[in-house]
């Protein structure tokens, strides 16, 4: 628990910030530190409190290390800018919520890497924390750096920062790592690497036999189940009880990283999931509960749970939160069924405006099913759709942005054939490709460009019902450059974040020009990760890690989008052989 | 359905948690402990209560007051309740209002008591002249002293003189230049008893 110490150094500075219940902590079940433990880990979250309590995965963790008899865990975000600049003056080092314990004095420290513009504020972390930022400047006496999530699968730009990466699933690589780290405890930093870079799913940049391969959990229900939940005292993002359902996803969208790096399909069965959710509900008093997945519709039992959770949900006065939807005839008609929550409009993500680029992209959604979808949406009374699209796809024509536009106006008119108020709002991202998938090879376009097709696409908007909006190319490009770019980034997220840059997913803080201004003076050209189309005999640096799935398929896949060719989805039994088929754990294949 | 008058507390880093999130908080440590809060009708339920005036966020409260709408209340409730709440926020009371012609919440907190410190070592004796001088003259001041090195402070117009104008008053005479040059904590808040001198927590 905090002590008298640290609040009385806190409280001035709290007096001072902008939403300073970010930094209260105290919350619900996070748990009085353990008295000893031969390790303990501290989740860094390189965002916000609000963006890193509403992730499922730390939540998962911060129980799993709980549960372990050596380990214990702690919790820490990234202070907002003002809060930094508060804490530098002040001489306040940023410490965990549980016990304000400074990150330097943890054993390890862990950080998920979710997106790509959160690097700057690891640095931020590190350093207020009084750890230094690259790996080779720790001593015995300083925390082991090391990441995990999709990040940890393209690592070359962190690789300065991290002293080792967890390719896979944490509920099968902490346990074993931290024993390991727990009986060595008090050996030197190398020798403790050396041993870690020969466990399973441990990339130690230098040390580990390449490439790593990712561990996955292969029966889910079998495994770690978290039955606790932290509850927070201020609102989050994503404020619910939540349990995943299913990891994986048999689609085969070609420009879905997630679909590539969590495969294989493991599902979980109804009963194993209702029981959770009973506990979590009852621990945390969660108003609201959530089903997560990739693809929450696809999830075979899910109308075996929906009769399960039933009696549960009501008994407890508990709403279900919508999975996001595919769009077809058969996800509205479940949303539907669930009733609450009718308030508001349904999601869905389309993706591409013609049925051709779908086929690109492997998008398996028909025009047929855009009618089916949008019709049953406003028949059953909901007034709003929210759209999602990209732009910058390869092989993308101006008959395919026009689509977008199309389909909003199919849209706006369905509505007005049910008599809804229809209100229409469809987003427009720029294309990232993505390390790992079938476009991983491909050229992303560049900022003058995508602004130019935004624009195009804005233009065409007529009806007083829709309203859209396109995301600014520059993030997009930024984004671009690190999803799969080399280990001399490193340097420039350094020198970036010595100029100041910070939280630089967020609109309000991003800057391109210091980037620019970055890469400009350390001689990098960001255009040749961001913009340039890799040779198909290319070494690409993120093929370190071995996610499962072969370079073969990817390039198979890559064939089959510029031929237009769908892939089936797997689930059905089509093999696609996408390189699980010969490591065993896919059930589709053992089916 | 039972109406529950509860107190709580305010302290530590507690104090930063905003009023606006307090509703939720205390809804979900009765869920936890098995009650079913009444939620309001309407487009957007949300649990019925009714909170007392504003803490501001920083400022410490030791016996704020509340009212619930539960489905269900034994006087054992309460000590569930308590034990399913989060650090900072602690419920020190509960009972049902039984007399359904007791008045709303608001009505009967009227005064309110506090104790101002200030961080920086300005005297206790000129922070409460300047309290005075300000409070009276717009109505507000019912008690003003300086003890043990702070001012213990009485105030009615709860809207009116909050923590907010009072840091207000003290800055425009120059005794703080912001809020974190002053501890404050809201001692009680209730009905002023003239005979005793004090006011007297609901």
């Amino acid at each position: 628990m905090i002590n008298e110490e640290t609040t009385r150094r806190l409280w001035p500075l709290l007096t001072r910030v902008k939403r300073p219940g970010r930094y209260a902590g105290g919350e619900w079940g996070s748990l009085p530190v353990k008295e000893h433990a031969d390790v303990r880990v501290c989740l860094a979250f390189p965002d916000t409190y609000e963006v890193g309590m509403s992730y499922l995965g730390y939540q998962i963790l911060y129980a799993l290390i709980r549960s372990l008899d050596c380990a214990d865990a702690e919790r820490a975000y990234c202070p907002w800018p003002d809060m930094e600049s508060e804490m530098r003056r002040a001489g306040v080092p940023l410490g965990s919520l549980e016990s304000g314990r400074p990150l330097r004095g943890f054993d390890v420290i862990g950080v998920t890497l979710q997106y790509e513009l959160c690097h700057t504020n690891l640095l931020t972390m590190l350093d207020l924390g009084g750890v230094p930022l690259r790996a080779e400047d720790r001593g015995d006496g300083d925390p082991l750096v090391i990441g995990g999530g999709a990040g940890a699968l393209a690592p070359a730009p962190l690789e300065r920062f991290f002293d080792a990466f967890c390719a896979g699933d944490g509920e099968v690589i902490l346990p074993g790592l931290l024993n390991v780290l727990a009986q060595m405890r008090g050996a030197s930093r190398a020798d403790k690497l050396e041993a870690a870079a020969k466990l399973p799913g441990v990339y130690v940049p230098g040390l580990s036999a390449l490439p790593a391969r990712r561990q996955i959990v292969t029966n889910l229900d079998d495994d770690f189940l978290h039955r606790t939940m932290i509850t927070p005292s201020s609102g989050i993002i994503h404020d619910r009880a939540a349990v995943q359902v299913f990891r994986g996803c048999t689609r085969g969208c070609r420009f879905c990283q997630a679909g590539i790096i969590d495969r294989p399909v493991r599902e979980r069965s109804a009963r194993s999931v209702a029981e959770q959710l009973r506990e979590l509900l009852s621990y945390t008093g969660w108003e609201e509960a959530g089903l997560l997945s990739l693809a929450t519709c696809d999830w075979t039992p899910l109308p075996e749970l929906l009769e399960l959770l039933r009696p549960i949900l009501e008994e407890a006065n508990v709403k279900l939160s919508l999975p996001s939807l595919r769009m077809d005839g058969f996800s509205v008609e479940l949303a539907a069924a669930l009733g609450g929550m009718r308030r508001g409009g349904l999601t869905f993500a389309p993706e591409a405006g013609s049925a051709r680029l779908r086929r690109v992209i492997n998008k398996g959604v028909s025009e047929e099913d855009i009618e089916t979808a949008l019709d049953a949406t406003f028949r059953h009374g909901w007034d709003r759709v929210k759209l999602y699209f990209m732009m910058g796809l390869p092989t993308e024509t101006d008959a395919d942005l026009e689509g977008i536009t199309a389909i909003a106006e199919q849209a706006a008119s369905l509505a007005r054939r049910h008599k809804r108020r229809g209100e229409i709002s469809v987003s427009v991202a720029g294309f990232v490709p993505k390390a790992h998938t079938p476009f991983q090879w491909e050229a992303q376009l560049g900022i003058a460009a995508l602004r130019e097709r935004g624009r195009m696409v804005k233009g065409r908007v007529r009806n007083r019902k829709i309203s859209l909006a396109y995301h600014e190319p520059e993030q997009t490009y930024l984004e671009g450059v690190f999803a799969r770019g080399g280990s001399e980034l490193s340097a420039a997220i350094e020198e970036a974040w010595r100029r100041g840059a910070r939280f630089d997913g967020w609109t309000e803080c991003f800057d391109l020009e210091r980037w620019a201004g970055v890469f400009r003076d350390l001689d990098i050209d960001a255009d040749a990760y961001a913009c340039r189309e890799r040779g198909a005999d290319e070494p690409l640096p993120w093929e370190v890690i071995d996610t499962g799935v072969t370079r073969a398929f990817l390039a198979r896949e890559r064939e089959r989008a510029f031929t237009e060719q769908a892939t089936p989805d797997c689930r059905g039994g089509d093999c696609s052989a996408c390189g699980w088929e010969r490591k065993g754990g896919c059930p589709q294949c053992i089916a | 359905m039972h109406r529950v008058r509860i107190a709580f507390s305010k302290t530590g880093l507690g104090c930063f948690i905003s009023h606006t999130d307090l509703p939720m908080l205390f809804s979900r440590a009765a869920r936890r402990a098995g009650l079913k809060p009444e939620l309001t009708q309407g487009f957007s339920p949300h649990p019925r209560l009714v909170l007392a005036p504003p803490l501001p966020i920083g400022v410490v409260g030791l016996r704020e007051p509340a009212e619930f709408w539960l489905a269900s209340w034994e006087s054992e409730d309460f000590a569930a309740w308590r034990d399913k709440m989060p650090r900072g926020v602690t419920l020190l009371s509960a009972v049902e209002v039984t007399d359904p012609r007791t008045p709303s919440l608001t009505k009967l907190c009227s005064a309110a008591s506090y104790r101002i410190k200030s961080e920086t070592g300005t005297d206790a004796l000129a922070l409460a002249a300047a309290l005075g001088d300000a409070l009276r003259e717009s109505g507000g001041l019912l008690a003003s002293a300086a003890r043990g090195g702070a001012v213990s402070l009485a105030v009615r117009g709860l809207e009116k003189h909050g923590p907010s104008r009072l840091v207000a008053i003290l800055r425009d005479a120059g005794l703080a230049r912001e809020w974190s040059e002053l501890a404050i904590t809201r001692e009680a808040l209730g009905a002023w008893d003239e005979s005793a001198g004090e006011v007297v927590p609901l």
